[in-house]
């Protein structure tokens, strides 16, 4: 037996090419099936999980699956906006309560996310460096964002500008971090939170300036009369919001009107969200009510229809290499005639050649399964690249 | 016998697990209620109408009016509280600079938010492309309108009954008590300016607004602080207005310093002090304050009778 395991090897690595591409060839459609299968299980359970710990969403009306996956997946999908009053409307219904999620922005590729400190309880985010939010100008960040960008509690980030050619358009925002979240395994840890005020200065809502009433320059300003200060552009616009600062930082117009992309609503009990959806089912409450794990389900329901496609796909491939597989091994038996035939000669039975075979055979899917195996556990890393570029 | 024996010590221990968890519930729900106000009238109404079921967060020194106070540090405290009671109005504008559990503040004026005062004031500005704009507000000094004071009470009595529904019949009973002692106040206050008549009033701060507007009382206000001294110029502009609305009266948040009290009554201007007690007042609660207040000012009534 020792021996022809020895003579196996030896085989397999004379023909090593050969050996290399029966192995990525075996290994492949060992590994293609059930690395799909992981994929979408996977997935499914990720997308399901978190679809499940938000209750309910309220959106503008519109496309229901664009609303969950902005409000629970923070990808900046093109939504309608809400209005601050529109959450007010929600709170008085007392039957639970809001927390308002405003996602419209991004910091280097992450994105920004406005909301209150009532997210963090409900999601139970836990701050493992530095601190939560206190005051305006603040962010704290997910794991992810804090290892890929490198940035720890007292760093600062900065806004994304929204285009880079519009120079009056949406000023970036010298965001300072205050305090880095424990890993979730979520889209949290991918996500830089702000309080929602924060947000709607990087929007232009609000903002900080001198006092233009005290202004002495006479290039700052255009006209002064008894009501009026008129000033120039040169005006400075704070892009950072330090103590000093903050005293001067103010926003405009009526704070109901301000934008919110969506609401989490939070009902005290099962019969409350009963009652709370049939409200906007009678035309009672404007807008939509979404449960996201049905309109995740549906989604996923949607997208994985292809799963029957793809497994049928990978049967037949499975069979035609099998074909090759064995047209390959008679091939090379044919070619190995005189090879088996000196060993014969040589007194070795035809029970050994036999066993010499089965066993090239043997490691060759053993090898492949191994490749196979390491393909499988790899793929566990790209669940969520997968979720991002092919579901959401 | 022995599966007897099991089924009772299963039940046994399913029954002592419940209890300790009712046990537990219960605490949750009997432990003392963290309450952070931003002024000294509503640390009383909910003083009064949570009694001992309540904890109050108000780390504001005596010495700072509530309206103008940014936290640092307290901050963190403010964050953990039960509930955040807010007066509304823009006061306290702080909380529009900070980040606070939304869903744990009540605006005690919410409900009465379409009758709200705004400033006069202010210069409008225009910068960049936006239009000309105002950083305006609202007047704030809501509780001086008595009736706003029990709306705000009310608030104060629905928030506690939402997180604490086993005492509703307390603070019920407790702001009823507090309801008959504003009420009180509110019918002292139209006594008074019944007997005003329509009497101008000087006022040193604009802070009055809400009792004028309740009392159809007739307040100018200057911005004039007790213990700041005043220019020739400020003086010179209050006689201008002096000689158009003649008065003999000048409401004080506190008492004024002797120098400036002296000039008034050279003026033949009386200072009467009202506080607002937008803050605390030691040893003086909110009651004892206002009765002080109105007897103040009717006494000047009395003196000086139309």
């Amino acid at each position: 037996m020792k021996q022809s395991f020895y003579l196996a090897i030896r085989y397999l690595l004379f023909y090593r090419f050969r050996t290399l591409i029966l192995v990525i060839a075996i290994g492949l459609i060992i590994f293609l099936p059930i690395g799909l299968q992981r994929l979408i299980t996977d997935s499914e359970d990720q997308m399901m999980e978190r679809a499940n710990d938000f209750p309910l969403i309220v959106g503008a009306k519109g496309s229901s699956t664009d609303l969950v996956i902005n409000a629970i997946y923070f990808q900046q999908q093109p939504i309608d906006q809400l209005t601050v009053h529109d959450g007010k409307i929600l709170d008085e219904t007392e039957l639970g309560f809001t927390i308002p999620l405003l996602a419209m922005f991004k910091a280097r590729n992450f994105p920004i996310v406005g909301t209150s400190l009532d997210y963090f309880d409900f999601r139970d985010l836990r701050i493992e460096e530095g601190r939560n939010l206190r005051f305006l100008g603040e962010c704290v960040i997910g794991a992810t964002v804090a290892e890929d960008l490198n940035l720890k509690a007292g760093d600062s980030l900065i806004s994304s500008p929204e285009n880079y050619f519009d120079m009056a358009g949406v000023y970036p925002l010298k965001m300072s971090v205050v305090g880095i979240l424990e890993a979730s395994g979520t889209p949290d840890d991918k996500t830089v939170f702000t309080d929602l005020k924060t947000n709607w200065i990087i929007m232009g809502l609000g903002h900080g300036h001198e006092d233009v009433i005290k202004l002495t320059d006479p290039t700052l300003v255009i006209n002064r009369d008894s009501s009026n200060v008129r000033t120039t552009s040169k005006l400075f616009i704070y892009n950072e919001i330090d103590g000093k600062k903050m005293d001067s930082f103010h926003f405009h117009g009526a704070m109901e009107s301000y934008p919110v992309s969506a609401f989490i609503f939070v009902p005290d009990n099962t019969k409350s969200a009963t009652i709370f959806r049939g409200r906007f089912e009678a035309g009672e409450l404007p807008n939509q009510v979404v449960i996201p794990i049905k309109v995740v389900d549906h989604l996923l329901q949607s997208i994985f229809r292809i799963k029957h496609i793809f497994n049928a796909v990978f049967i037949l491939v499975g069979m035609a290499t099998m074909l090759i597989l064995i047209l390959i091994v008679t091939l090379s038996l044919r070619l190995r005639k005189d090879e088996i035939h000196t060993i014969f000669t040589m007194g070795c039975s035809r029970y050994k050649i036999v066993e010499i075979l089965g066993i090239e055979l043997l490691l060759l899917v053993i090898i492949s399964g191994t490749v196979a195996a390491a393909l499988f556990y790899l793929t566990g890393f790209f669940v969520d690249d997968f979720i991002r570029y092919f579901i959401l | 016998m022995k599966k007897i024996l099991l089924v009772l010590i299963i039940v046994l221990v399913t029954i002592s697990c419940d209890d300790s968890q009712k046990s537990n519930n219960e605490n949750e729900v009997s432990g003392k209620l963290e309450v952070f106000v931003v002024n000294y009238p509503l640390y009383y109404f909910t003083e009064i109408i949570g009694g001992a079921h309540v904890d109050i967060l108000f780390p504001i020194p005596a010495y700072v009016d509530p309206a103008l106070w940014v936290p640092d540090e307290e901050l963190e405290e403010i964050q953990k509280v039960d509930l955040i009671l807010s007066n509304g109005a823009g006061y306290a504008k702080w909380m529009e600079k900070v980040s606070l559990p939304v869903s744990k503040i009540i605006n005690t004026t919410g409900e009465i938010s379409n009758t709200y005062i705004e400033q006069k004031q202010t210069k409008t500005h225009s910068h960049g492309s936006e239009g000309e704009h105002v950083h305006d507000d609202f007047e704030y000094t809501t509780w001086l309108d008595f009736n706003i004071a029990i709306v705000q009470a009310a608030s104060v009595k629905k928030a506690l009954s939402e997180l604490r529904p086993g005492l509703k019949e307390e603070f019920e009973e407790n702001f009823r008590v507090l309801k008959k002692e504003l009420m009180g106040f509110n019918e002292k206050m139209i006594q008074l300016g019944k007997k005003l008549n329509g009497r101008t009033l000087f006022a040193s701060h604009p802070v009055y607004q809400y009792m004028a507007r309740a009392y159809d009382l007739d307040i100018i206000s200057m911005h004039w602080e007790p213990d700041e001294l005043l220019t020739e110029k400020d003086w010179l502009s209050f006689k201008q207005a002096l000689e158009n609305q003649p008065s003999d009266i000048m409401l004080w948040e506190k008492e004024p310093g002797n120098e400036i009290r002296l000039i008034l009554n050279e003026l033949g201007l009386k200072t009467v002090v009202f506080n607002p007690a937008g803050n605390t007042s030691e040893n003086i609660d909110f009651s004892i304050l206002m009765e002080q207040n109105m007897l103040a000012l009717e006494n000047y009534i009395t003196s000086k009778p139309d």
